[in-house]
């Protein structure tokens, strides 16, 4: 990256999570899943600006790269990311209106950049091998949670990834270390994820991905010869103060003057 | 469409052996441009196994993993690509419910093949058989069911399932070759339904391999109705005309929920409806026989 791009990726990143606080207390429900939007905040901003090439003439293109947010329930880092990059407008992001696609959880609307409905942990890469596979020049990027790494069916699309080595599909492992009732090294047990993904076959890549300088020269490490996996450690509710590296950021209530982190 | 040679030499393999030689007679005849066949490594259980070397680039195989192949399957169908996903029907249905519930909640046009439905495969064990698919598929929006009975019924039901939206899936009973009696001599009374007269005033209806087993049972006593869909149907007037000409009706299905009984129920009939399925439980493994006996699916004395 080089200087130009440092600046636009940190000012992006500001502005999504000062978006993700101004749309989720929109929300009537009041409580919202910002722990895990927050935490993604820095990967999201990376994948949209460096790795798919996307704009908002594209919104019909059906051989455009393709997002999957497997945990859905960080779908604010998303939307915010969408309307910071003018890929929807202001009044399309209702959420969490009765009839919007911007639920608690994404719904399908590939004219708003919504590729696939997902919440249902477990299932978004298997829809982002699908994707990749159809179209070989397409880029797909994938973020999974790490509570999420216990479902099984992550590990048959793991495997299935590494067997079709595909290249064209980016996955990001959000280690936030929570989830939604504690600490996820308490409850999935704690294990060695650098050996096991370079078992599966990945390139691994480990990053502090809450530090803008960790993306910094992150391109450079992928390689087009094997996937490629970001093994990104995170903090739950990173930059907003009172709920950060806290299990009830979870899903939580937060009041509109929260002071925000931003990066310089 | 198929031939009748080719459909007499593929009535020996059953309907899940003939499946993969009526798949590649599909793709040959253009049927399906741009399409995508999945599995999870039972390719050959399915008669696939010529299909995979003919058209290596069509075949994607992923593994014993039936619930990510599914959303690998909902991934491609998403991309506006033709298809097809099978596996054993407990594993494809039943594993792979909510991956199933997912894609039609998305949209996606999916045709899903399950064979070892029905008791055809009691003798392996509950593991291998499915009397609950149909109704785990119905009960998901926007889907479509058919259960063929013979190689030509495969083939009508996958042209079918092409033009359809949405999630189709094609039932495959049995495990036995074909009574060749159910692939001539019948009045095709509706796209749906083929009539095959015997001048009985009592008519059977069923689907699936188990007509091949009626008609062993029951040639010349009972006219016989075998319906390719089974769900999603619109009103079949002339269906419905056909068996009010009947003074019984009796309706079989190998599922716990009678989905031939539904279709007929529907239509209000003046003719007496009768409904006979297997009972609502597990008993020990054995051959179709053996374990319709204890489900009191009785084919015989009704």
């Amino acid at each position: 990256m080089n200087k130009n791009e440092q600046n636009k990726f940190s000012n992006l990143v500001n502005k999504i999570r000062q978006r993700i606080l101004s749309t989720g207390i929109s929300s009537q429900y009041k409580a919202v899943h910002y722990g895990g939007a927050l935490s993604m905040v820095e990967i999201i901003a990376f994948i949209y600006l460096f790795f798919l090439r996307l704009n908002i003439s594209d919104s019909k293109n059906e051989s455009r790269d393709r997002f999957v947010l497997s945990k859905g329930h960080a779908c604010l880092s998303q939307y915010s990311t969408l309307l910071e990059l003018n890929l929807i407008q202001e009044n399309d992001l209702e959420f969490e209106i009765n009839g919007s696609s911007f639920a608690g959880h994404p719904v399908i609307n590939r004219k708003k950049f919504i590729d696939f409905s997902t919440g249902s942990l477990g299932n978004g890469l298997a829809y982002a091998i699908g994707s990749a596979i159809s179209n070989p020049n397409r880029r797909v990027a994938c973020v999974i949670g790490d509570g999420e790494l216990a479902e099984g069916s992550v590990w048959e699309s793991l495997r299935i990834t590494s067997k079709f080595n595909l290249t064209n599909l980016l996955i990001f492992i959000d280690l936030n270390g929570f989830q939604q009732t504690g600490e996820t090294k308490e409850i999935n047990g704690d294990m060695d994820l650098n050996k096991i993904f370079e078992g599966y076959g990945f390139n691994t890549i480990q990053i502090d991905g809450n530090n803008l300088k960790s993306f910094h020269d992150l391109k450079s490490k992928f390689v087009d010869t094997k996937p490629n996996v970001v093994l990104a450690k995170t903090t739950k509710g990173f930059g907003f103060e009172g709920i950060e590296n806290t299990l009830d950021s979870h899903h939580t209530f937060v009041k509109p003057d929260t002071k925000i982190y931003f990066h310089d | 469409m198929i031939d009748q040679k080719f459909e007499l030499r593929q009535s020996i393999l059953g309907l899940r052996g003939a499946f993969g030689a009526v798949l590649e007679i599909f793709i040959q005849n253009n049927e399906s441009k741009h399409c995508k066949i999945i599995t999870a490594d039972t390719s050959t259980s399915a008669g696939l196994g010529r299909f995979k070397t003919k058209f290596p680039e069509l075949f994607l195989e992923c593994g014993i993993s039936e619930q990510s192949a599914a959303g690998v399957a909902t991934g491609i169908s998403l991309e506006n690509i033709d298809v097809f996903l099978g596996s054993f029907s407990p594993f494809i249905i039943g594993r792979c419910w909510e991956q199933i519930r997912l894609a039609s909640y998305m949209e996606a046009n999916l045709t899903i093949f399950g064979f070892g439905a029905g008791l055809g495969l009691s003798y392996l064990g509950f593991t291998h058989c499915s009397l609950e698919d149909c109704s785990l598929v119905n009960a998901i929006p926007n889907t479509t069911i058919f259960e063929p009975s013979t190689p030509s019924e495969v083939y009508n039901a996958l042209k079918k399932s092409s033009e359809l939206d949405g999630i189709k899936y094609i039932r495959l009973t049995g495990d036995g070759p074909i009574n060749k009696s159910l692939m001539g001599g019948y009045l095709q009374i509706s796209e749906n339904a083929r009539l095959f007269i015997n001048k009985s005033n009592k008519v059977m209806v069923c689907s699936g391999y188990l007509a091949s087993r009626l008609i062993d049972k029951h040639k010349k006593k009972f006219d016989f109705i075998v319906l390719n869909q089974i769900s999603n149907l619109k009103h079949d007037i002339t269906l419905k005309d056909t068996l009010n000409s009947y003074q019984e009706v009796i309706c079989f299905h190998e599922s716990y929920e009678n989905f031939i009984y539904k279709i007929v129920n529907n239509l209000n009939l003046k003719s007496k409806v009768t409904n006979i399925s297997p009972q609502k439980k597990f008993c020990k493994p054995g051959d179709f026989n053996f374990v319709s006996e204890e489900l009191n699916f009785n084919l015989t004395n009704f």
